[in-house]
């Protein structure tokens, strides 16, 4: 989160979290994890609920809390992009945020893996995820140019398609593919859709925040998530055999933080 | 801590099959203005927050739990 922060800078984006806990409580947050960025104290839930994200479920000392999510707001003011979970234990970290955002921020930091034909990247906005956390792993393909694998929906060709091999631990959401480009190609006389030149194929993974998972997580443990890439590749006159390529990611999940504010300040 | 977890993520699983819809206010329309103080006891707006390409405001849970 505090790295992410210096990304958002860079950017020229500003950051700000909102939370219905008193400005004590963030004051006490703050010195114990060292956030820099602004932590809105919104003890009234009046912001909360002016952006229309009260838990409205929520009873107890959790009354008044907001759902988790974010807006993107534009220089002039307007809402452009939003994320909220429909499930508040799902936290979306702030660097799977920043893939959704702001992706070219996640370039150059993954790593080559073999694959004929094509040049294939692997990254993650996470390296370390707590239960409950929602983060991404990206497949990113270059194809040399006049090349192109197949997209998703195309009739009777060879898709490309990322297959992630599902856990217990983690949940999968459907895997996102870009546009594809519809390409007319003269030597078969018909148009299909295609991806071309530089695209990335994103997996959306949901770290278990059942009970048993967390009270497995007594300290650091590291997860690989494992896939296979399958793809044809094709340039204007013939298509190549199909091929498949083994994909993985390691992700460290450490425990929740179980620390408290001091009692004199905590919410009653 | 743990006992109080657990309730909730009980809670949070039956409530995110009645949530269908995302909350908040809608893409286009404009991010309602507030005056607040963050946790160094500096008043912020909108404007103050802002970045020359933005702003990201983050809902988030609790720091307290």
């Amino acid at each position: 989160m505090q790295s992410a922060r210096e990304k958002f800078r860079q950017q020229g984006v500003g950051l700000a979290a909102i939370s219905y806990d008193s400005e004590a409580i963030l004051r006490d947050f703050t010195q114990r994890h060292r956030i820099e960025y602004p932590l809105i104290a919104d003890p009234k839930s009046d912001i909360i609920r002016s952006y229309g994200v009260l838990n409205t479920e929520a009873t107890g000392f959790t009354k008044g809390m907001a759902r988790p999510g974010y807006f993107y707001v534009t220089p002039n003011g307007t809402v452009k992009e939003k994320f909220f979970e429909t499930a508040y234990t799902d936290r979306d970290t702030a660097g799977s945020l920043i893939l959704k955002l702001f992706p070219e921020l996640v370039e150059g930091n993954g790593r080559e893996v073999e694959a004929p034909y094509i040049k294939l990247t692997l990254a993650q906005s996470d390296e370390a995820v707590i239960p409950g956390s929602r983060f991404t792993v990206a497949a990113e393909v270059a194809l040399p140019p006049d090349t192109h694998v197949y997209a998703p929906e195309v009739k009777g060709c060879k898709p490309i398609q990322l297959i992630v091999e599902a856990s217990p631990d983690l949940k999968l959401l459907p895997v996102r593919y870009p546009k594809a480009k519809v390409l007319f190609l003269p030597v078969i006389n018909e148009s299909v859709p295609v991806y071309e030149g530089n695209f990335r194929l994103l997996q959306d993974v949901v770290v278990s925040a059942d009970r048993t998972f967390i009270g497995s997580v007594t300290q650091a443990k590291t997860i690989t998530l494992k896939g296979t890439l399958f793809y044809q590749a094709c340039d204007l006159v013939k298509c190549y055999l199909p091929q498949k390529s083994g994909v993985s990611w390691d992700v460290r999940v450490i425990p929740l933080d179980g620390e408290r504010s001091p009692d004199a300040i905590r919410h009653k | 801590m743990r006992r109080l977890l657990a309730g909730l993520l009980l809670l949070a699983t039956a409530l995110s099959l009645a949530a269908q819809n995302l909350p908040g206010v809608p893409v286009g329309k404009p991010a309602p203005p507030f005056r607040a103080r963050d946790q160094f006891a500096k008043e912020q707006t909108l404007s103050s927050l802002m970045g020359p390409n933005g702003l990201v405001l983050l809902f988030f849970r609790s720091a307290d739990w």
